[in-house]
């Protein structure tokens, strides 16, 4: 009998030291957004130099109405899905999110997620934004289009929702190189021609064998193909042959004569790179540009943030858009900025009116340079005739290359003319296999890639 | 069979009769074999080290230094690197939180696995085989998909963003590792203690916690470090399922320390050091009681 | 002394129900359930006999010193009906409780969903899955011309990872632990250094591994000095296609040592001293003792060992993810990877259920690899 007792006392204790535990602490529970009282609000966002600029803001806004914004960075990008995913499941999303536009915001729209701002936007309001990009986060027609069609990333969006305003805009393809060290090698003059860029890399090589190469990360490998391969071969075809790279009809795609032409006047590039390049993610090889080790960098107008918080000095910097090549279809090549971040509201929020001042007050002209400033990156309001002296001379500077739209304007924000489930990191490896890595000629690299984009359209057709 | 061993060691001195003379060279062959196998440990001490002396190097370099070249001795060693991130890190405020979720796991595993292991290796009853090969088959259940259900079932739960929401999914998550090594632990306890202990009048209980957990000692302490360590590191399923500050671990705050500005090297490896140093104190204090339990049992 | 110097192989920890601990089971057991001799015969020979049949000559006279009954094949063909003891059984479901509570509670329904997902189209967010049968599996396996390729080359990779990490880190942790479990001076602190590696697992270390082995790294610096310039990778070790996976797997087996070095002690902790006490009064050389003895004994935790770095090498990601990211140029994707991609960094597109039916692919994989290598052994024996 005795040993009857202990058994049971044994298999009691170990069932409480289970259940006990797991029942004392339910009273709690992870709720994320504010508790509803209008005073306090979260905002998640994926980018670190945005989270402190919009603190400021942030603190601006409290002084002026009393709510607090909590402003959260989830970062690497793996860790915002996962968070994000979750929160979705679990309806603890955050009362703000930043959003890459036409990224997350249409997907987590797609899943009722976020709230529809069309009729929340009042005119005012919307005249804050740059007309460019005013329409930016609204679902199109043609989106509304690709929505339905197999394997689509936005399946479940209804045409004319907005649901994001933009942020920050900006555009890829800018070229940021060392001044001093090209003045030392004789240039003076940002290069205008593909041709002259690599001739500007060849001097640079010589005065510097050790650190004159040109750098970008291609552990992501969707920066070479998008930051630096796009614009080159836009300019180099002109926008519909180039936007017919990407088809499935073989007599235009990258296994035609123009896919070649195009990827071997990239592969000119091949002896310039900065050694171990193909290593590095975005920010060590932004790093590497602003300690020295290389003299060119590419990358897009948010990649200034970075060079300036990391000690170069902004006044040694030459930056230029990646030039098209002296006989390409377009002369005058221009960058089109486009928004790359935005802000959208939670469907679930309990402060939607809260919530819905604090952004209106980020796209105020005078919050939205403060905020630009303080991000260095470029607020999507209008800054007058001279926007240098409202975001200083590199910014600035940078937004002369801005084009507006057209057909000698690239805008990489445009993907239209690809298909649904194309993943630029996929391609971007294929073209890696090219340029550095040496191991597949312009031809080879251009089939391999017509294989794997007709792939995304054998999905997508069905 | 010819011997080849690069040296006797000098518990297992070589048994040849001592009688015979030696020849002249067995001196060097010893001394030499002593010389290979210190030169054996020593280089693996050293690649075992290498990198995490560049961590340390890194947490006394300056910022400007450790972005102008990666030599392995600081030119100007500082502790103003470990001092700011120290003080940015708020060591204390998460250190308890660590310490919790962390004790709190360890202890669990070890309670309850053991109680299993004790059951796959010992008694026997019904089902056992397929229990224990339910256990054995979620070693590789895959971690990616069930990240997402975890956060789930836990939000149904009410302990999402608590401590416990986290303590045990690691408990349940340790279970194939701990199951296996304490039962082998206990199938090698010689089988004539518990029926010596049992002609005594001894309960399963008492034989369980008088002659199997000290007798495996060295692998509950095993199981203890292996459950212990990733837990002290976990930051994935932390990361997801904490949303208050208060409540953080020290790998969220390390990863919140890029908060603002972008997080240089130099602070990154200091804050990786004080992170890691109260589990490196952990290791040496566990240290002495990594010795044979089975011969001190037996013998004493 | 009795037979606790033949531990089972770590996959039978447990035999048939309750069968294998004949010499364990407790007269009072044996009466109770009044089994019939050949039974308990059978029994009995189970376990001495396993774990010492495959090992050479001299480790077997150790073992049978202590196996009572010989090992005769026959019986063991005959599985005996069983008869449980009624004190004992509820015992057993006691001391299983704990176990079983929180896994029906944690496990079931994360395993059971992270299943069902598997045959799911669904991008983590919407509300709805999409259901499509078998064709997350048929896409990897070869329907999809965008992840089949992929997925073949992974698993190629995947593949050598497999095969060098298990048996790499084995051949260093082995002989490392002898050593260190023999060495008199510096024992402890070396068991600390050595296990460092592990201690520090996490983003940092792998930061700066990343240093050390990049075009001006240390690794290029020491051949430089050494005079071995031609061995330098100008690209680093992780820019060059060809060099970048076997340095991978050269900074697995360097994580995943301590660990196994560690199980080794374990192991060698639970050794009667009086096998090397027995072997040097024999004349056995240390070669042989620690190849024919000690590596037989230690067959449990080999098989540990092997289960714990076939299931990192298989499913593993986060060295890949934080070194190389795969590249350069997929060169280094893993199916681990893979998965982890497929399910966090696709994105956004759908493809959490292919990331799941990767991920039970591997867990298929991973049991399969397991029961063969189980059987191998039991052939070998």
């Amino acid at each position: 009998m005795k040993r009857h007792r202990s058994l049971t006392r044994t298999a009691a204790l170990a069932t409480t030291l289970t259940l006990g535990l797991a029942l004392t602490a339910c009273a709690s529970s992870g709720d994320n957004a504010g508790g509803g009282d209008g005073k306090s609000l979260t905002l998640w966002t994926f980018k670190q130099t945005h989270a402190t600029a919009l603190e400021k803001t942030a603190e601006d806004f409290k002084a002026k109405t009393g709510i607090t914004v909590k402003v959260q960075a989830i970062t690497p990008d793996d860790a915002f899905v996962t968070k994000t995913q979750a929160a979705a499941k679990t309806g603890d999303f955050p009362d703000l999110l930043e959003v890459h536009s036409r990224g997350e915001d249409f997907t987590f729209g797609a899943a009722g997620l976020l709230e529809n701002l069309a009729d929340k936007i009042t005119p005012e309001w919307d005249k804050n934004y740059l007309e460019s990009v005013r329409n930016e986060g609204t679902v199109t027609a043609a989106d509304f289009k690709s929505s339905q069609e197999t394997g689509s990333k936005i399946a479940g969006v209804e045409e004319g929702q907005r649901l994001s305003v933009p942020l920050t805009i900006g555009t890829f393809g800018i070229v940021y190189a060392n001044k001093e060290r090209l003045a030392a090698a004789g240039i003076t003059e940002a290069p205008k021609t593909w041709e002259e860029f690599i001739a500007a890399l060849d001097a640079v090589k010589k005065t510097n064998p050790d650190n004159g190469g040109v750098t970008i990360g291609l552990k992501s490998p969707s920066t070479g193909l998008e930051w630096l391969m796009q614009p080159m071969g836009f300019g180099q075809l002109g926008k519909g042959p180039f936007e017919a790279l990407f088809t499935d009809d073989k007599s235009k795609n990258w296994s035609s004569e123009n896919g070649t032409k195009v990827l071997s006047e990239y592969n000119k590039i091949t002896p310039y790179w900065m050694p171990g390049s193909q290593t590095l993610d975005i920010d060590q090889a932004d790093l590497s540009f602003a300690q020295g080790k290389s003299s060119f960098l590419v990358g897009g107008t948010f990649t200034l943030s970075f060079l300036n918080q990391n000690g170069f000095d902004t006044e040694n910097l030459m930056t230029f858009p990646v030039p098209p090549p002296a006989d390409g279809a377009v002369k005058d090549l221009a960058l089109a900025p486009f928004s790359l971040t935005g802000l959208s509201l939670s469907s679930t929020s309990k402060n939607k009116d809260a919530a819905l001042k604090f952004m209106e007050f980020v796209s105020e002209p005078d919050n939205a340079k403060k905020f630009s400033t303080n991000a260095l990156d470029l607020a999507p309001v209008d800054l007058g005739a001279d926007p240098s002296t409202e975001v200083g001379p590199v910014l600035g500077a940078m937004m002369a290359a801005f084009g507006e739209a057209g057909p000698n304007t690239y805008n990489p924000g445009n993907t239209s003319y690809r298909p649904n489930q194309y993943d630029p990191g996929d391609v971007g490896a294929l073209l890696m296999n090219m340029t550095p890595l040496a191991q597949t000629d312009p031809a080879q690299t251009g089939s391999k890639m017509a294989e794997l984009i007709d792939s995304y359209w054998v999905t997508q057709k069905g | 069979m010819v011997d080849l061993a690069p040296a006797p060691s000098a518990r297992k001195a070589p048994a040849s009769s001592p009688y015979t003379p030696k020849p002249w060279y067995t001196r060097l062959f010893n001394l030499s074999g002593k010389t290979v196998v210190g030169l054996v440990l020593g280089l693996y001490a050293v690649v075992s080290l290498y990198p995490f002396a560049y961590m340390v190097s890194a947490a006394f370099k300056t910022t400007e230094e450790v972005n102008a070249g990666n030599n392995l001795i600081p030119a100007n060693p500082t502790l103003d690197t470990l001092i700011d991130t120290w003080n940015r890190l708020h060591f204390f405020d998460y250190f308890l939180n660590s310490l919790w979720v962390t004790g709190a796991t360890t202890l669990g595993v070890i309670v309850i696995y053991s109680c299993a292991a004790y059951a796959f290796s010992v008694l026997r009853f019904r089902g056992k085989t397929l229990l224990f090969r339910l256990f054995l088959v979620l070693l590789f259940v895959p971690g990616v998909v069930t990240l997402l259900p975890v956060v789930m079932l836990e939000n149904e739960m009410g302990i999402l963003g608590t401590h416990l929401g986290l303590i045990l999914p690691f408990i349940n998550g340790s279970a194939p590792l701990a199951i296996l090594l304490l039962t082998n632990a206990f199938n090698a306890v010689p089988g004539d203690l518990r029926e010596a202990a049992r002609v005594d009048g001894a309960g399963e209980l008492r034989i369980f916690s008088r002659i199997y957990l000290p007798l495996a000692r060295p692998a509950l302490i095993t199981i203890a470090l292996l459950t212990a360590i990733p837990t002290w590191n976990e930051y994935q399923l932390t990361r997801v399922s904490l949303n208050d500050p208060t409540r953080y671990t020290l790998p969220i705050a390390l990863q919140s320390l890029q908060q603002g500005d972008t997080v240089q090297y130099n602070t990154l490896m200091a804050a990786a050091l004080i992170v890691v140093i109260p589990i490196i104190i952990l290791f040496f204090s566990l240290q002495r009681y990594f010795v044979n339990g089975l011969v001190g049992a037996v013998k004493g | 002394m009795t037979s606790h110097v033949t531990p089972d192989s770590a996959l039978r920890g447990v035999g048939g129900d309750g069968d294998q601990n004949g010499p364990r089971h407790s007269p009072h057991t044996a009466a109770a359930t009044s089994s019939p001799p050949a039974t308990d015969a059978t029994a009995l020979a189970a376990t001495p006999a396993s774990a010492t049949a495959a090992a050479s000559n001299s480790a077997q006279k150790f073992a049978q010193k202590s196996a009572r009954g010989s090992a005769s094949g026959p019986a063991k063909t005959r599985r005996p009906r069983i008869r449980y003891n009624r004190t004992e059984s509820r015992w057993g479901y006691a001391f299983v409780a704990p176990a079983l509570i929180l896994f029906a509670i944690m496990g079931v329904y994360t395993i059971g969903y992270g299943l069902a997902l598997s045959f799911a189209r669904w991008n983590g967010f919407s509300p709805n899955w999409e259901w499509v049968g078998f064709q997350n599996f048929t896409d990897l396996l070869f329907g999809s011309k965008t992840y089949a390729p992929r997925v073949q080359a992974a698993a190629l990779n995947t593949l050598w990872v497999c095969i060098a990490v298990p048996v790499l880190t084995i051949a260093v942790s082995f002989p490392l632990a002898i050593i260190l479990n023999s060495a008199k001076r510096f024992q402890g602190i070396l068991r600390s250094v050595y296990f460092v590696p592990y201690v520090t697992t996490g983003i940092a270390v792998y930061l700066a591994w990343q240093y050390i082995l990049e075009p001006n790294g240390a690794i290029n610096g020491l051949l430089r000095v050494l005079g071995l310039g031609s061995l330098t990778q100008p690209q680093g070790f992780l820019g060059n296609p060809d060099t970048a996976l076997p340095t991978l797997i050269i900074v697995l087996v360097w994580s995943a040592v301590p660990v196994a070095m560690l199980l080794y002690l374990t192991g060698l902790q639970s050794l009667d001293t009086s096998v090397f006490e027995a072997a040097t009064l024999d004349g056995a050389g240390w070669w042989r003792t620690n190849t024919s003895i000690v590596w037989p004994l230690l067959r449990a935790t080999t098989g540990i060992v092997f289960l714990l770095n076939l299931r990192d090498a298989l499913q593993g990601f986060q060295i890949f993810l934080i070194m190389t990211n795969g590249g350069p140029g997929n060169h280094t994707n893993v199916l681990g990877l893979e998965t982890y991609r497929l399910a966090f960094l696709s994105e956004l597109s759908p493809t959490l259920g292919l990331a799941s039916a990767l991920g039970w692919m591997l867990f298929l994989a991973a049991l399969a690899i397991a029961l063969i290598n189980q059987r191998l052994e039991k052939r070998a024996q």
